[in-house]
């Protein structure tokens, strides 16, 4: 029984479609939310604050900055809910704020010439030369591989291709939150990997070239 | 299916972005084609690799209370939009269609003033055929409005305003459809009322009569101020003229250019809920000004957006 309520809650925390079949769906949460329910916005809150925190991260690279910013995602998301006019894209419209609260951060934060501290030579180091791989790929060092070499790339590149490899968006999705045209940013999407795919070579079992 | 194709469309395949007819494609040739097969191999591969990428993020308790605390403090300030309540509904509305999300009672009673007498215009021109006593049920009354209940302060700039523009009338307020109309019609309290396919206005039963708005009821339930007879006339005003206007338009509609008439019809349909919502805040709260004004500015954009379309 317990087992079986677990399943359910995994399902619901993966997708809205899904979830609506088994709890509160995406409509229903919005349409209580507009209507003054608190609690409601805190499932939407907990339903999505995985995700959203997680690409923010992946944008600015600073644990403190991504949770700062992923609650004023909540923050406007909560403001602008009236706005929302496919209550069945809300995880999309989600991504939208953070993306836009992301880019906001980052460009004043270019502004006040405090570089982002993603950007350091260690990728630099660790791209060129024989810190090779012990067999132990899904390790910490691969995980600040991953973590640095997501900064060298441009904002357009990083966000098409976080929302892509780390949240399995489709490119109609991704459009619809960057708002990038499908050849844009399916252009910046085969770059991003091939800039990625470079840093990570060493911890490739085979190397080859697309 | 060459290497060279296959390898540029490898990432979309393995995207699952492909077209039913490519995936196959690219599907069949990776069957043949072990150097393609490879490069796909790796590209699985990496994307296993990303899959396993941990961020070491945590999500705490004090995230939640950090977004409730946000939302609190703005709950506090004066400017902040909460998603709940008709009153902040409206004031969106209005605001951004006015740019103007607060007004004035006195105002809105010249905004009536001004947009009734331009409906009053159109229904003259309309009635032009009509008999003389459907003639004087277009006319306009109003009286000073220092006498509304309403006004419990020292008149502002406006209130003089409206009280200096509106005129002195001595006829009785057209607004009472049983006084007026017992002048000229049998004592059976026929209405006045657009007959959808004529031009002009005709005496119709009451069973056919345009449902009694909530402002007359308000008037029928009450001993009403100068206030509630202004506003109330202007509804049934803004009925007839939206009626006509209306039917203009829906002669006109196979004319104009399909978007337009598709956003038209939206923004009409965004005024209606408006009109809606506010007839039921003014249907529970028969005294609330607010409202009053809200449900009137409502019936004047409709008439405005009409009349640009017939206009044109």
């Amino acid at each position: 029984m317990h087992g079986r309520i677990m399943d359910a809650y995994r399902l619901v925390s993966q997708q809205d479609g899904r979830a609506g079949m088994l709890m509160n769906s995406s409509q229903e949460l919005i349409a209580r939310v507009r209507g003054g329910d608190e609690e409601a916005f805190r499932l939407i809150f907990d339903r999505y604050i995985r995700p959203v925190i997680s690409f923010i991260y992946d944008m600015t690279g600073q644990r403190d900055l991504a949770e700062e910013l992923a609650q004023e995602t909540f923050v406007r998301a909560y403001r602008g809910i009236q706005s929302l006019k496919d209550e069945t894209k809300l995880s999309t419209w989600l991504f939208g704020i953070a993306k836009n609260v992301a880019r906001e951060a980052l460009r004043s934060r270019l502004r006040e010439n405090h570089k982002v501290e993603m950007e350091n030579d260690s990728v630099m180091e660790l791209s060129d030369t024989e810190l090779l791989p012990d067999g132990r790929l899904l390790n910490k060092e691969l995980n600040r591989v991953i973590h640095e070499a997501l900064a060298t790339l441009d904002q357009d590149r990083r966000a098409v291709f976080t929302l892509k490899v780390f949240h399995q968006r489709s490119y109609e999705e991704i459009a619809a939150i960057t708002g990038f045209s499908i050849p844009k940013l399916k252009t910046d999407l085969h770059r991003a990997r091939a800039e990625m795919r470079r840093r990570i070579q060493p911890y490739l079992g085979v190397g080859y070239e697309v | 299916m060459k290497c060279e194709d296959c390898l540029s469309l490898l990432e979309e395949y393995g995207d699952a972005e492909l077209h039913d007819r490519d995936a196959l494609r690219v599907k069949a040739h990776l069957a043949l084609c072990l150097t393609c097969d490879e490069a796909y191999a790796a590209l699985q591969q990496e994307q296993q690799l990303y899959a396993h990428y941990q961020r070491d993020l945590e999500v705490t308790a004090a995230l939640w209370q950090g977004v409730q605390a946000s939302l609190k403090r703005e709950a506090a300030q004066p400017d902040f939009e909460q998603p709940a309540g008709m009153a902040q509904r409206l004031r969106r509305f209005f605001g951004e269609t006015f740019h103007a999300p607060r007004f004035s009672l006195a105002l809105a009673a010249l905004l009536v003033v001004i947009a009734v007498g331009a409906t009053v215009l159109v229904m003259k021109v309309v009635n032009q055929n009509s008999n003389p006593a459907m003639q004087a049920s277009g006319n306009i009354h109003t009286t000073s409005s220092a006498s509304s209940p309403h006004r419990n302060t020292a008149p502002s700039s406006e209130d003089k305003a409206l009280a200096g523009g509106t005129g002195n009338s001595n006829e009785p307020p057209n607004s009472a459809p049983e006084q007026k109309n017992n002048a000229v019609n049998p004592p059976d309290k026929n209405h006045y009322a657009v007959k959808q396919d004529a031009p002009q206005m005709i005496p119709i039963r009451n069973e056919s009569t345009p449902r009694q708005t909530p402002l007359a009821k308000v008037a029928a339930s009450k001993p009403r101020s100068t206030a509630e007879e202004l506003v109330r006339d202007a509804e049934q005003k803004y009925v007839q003229a939206i009626a006509l206007l209306q039917r203009d338009f829906d002669q006109r509609r196979s004319k104009l250019d399909p978007k337009l008439v598709a956003k038209l019809d939206a923004s009409l349909a965004s005024i209606d809920r408006t009109i809606a919502e506010t007839r039921k805040a003014v249907h529970q709260n028969s005294d609330d000004p607010i409202a009053l004004q809200y449900l009137l500015t409502a019936y004047a954009k409709k008439v405005e957006v009409l009349k640009d379309v017939t206009a044109n």
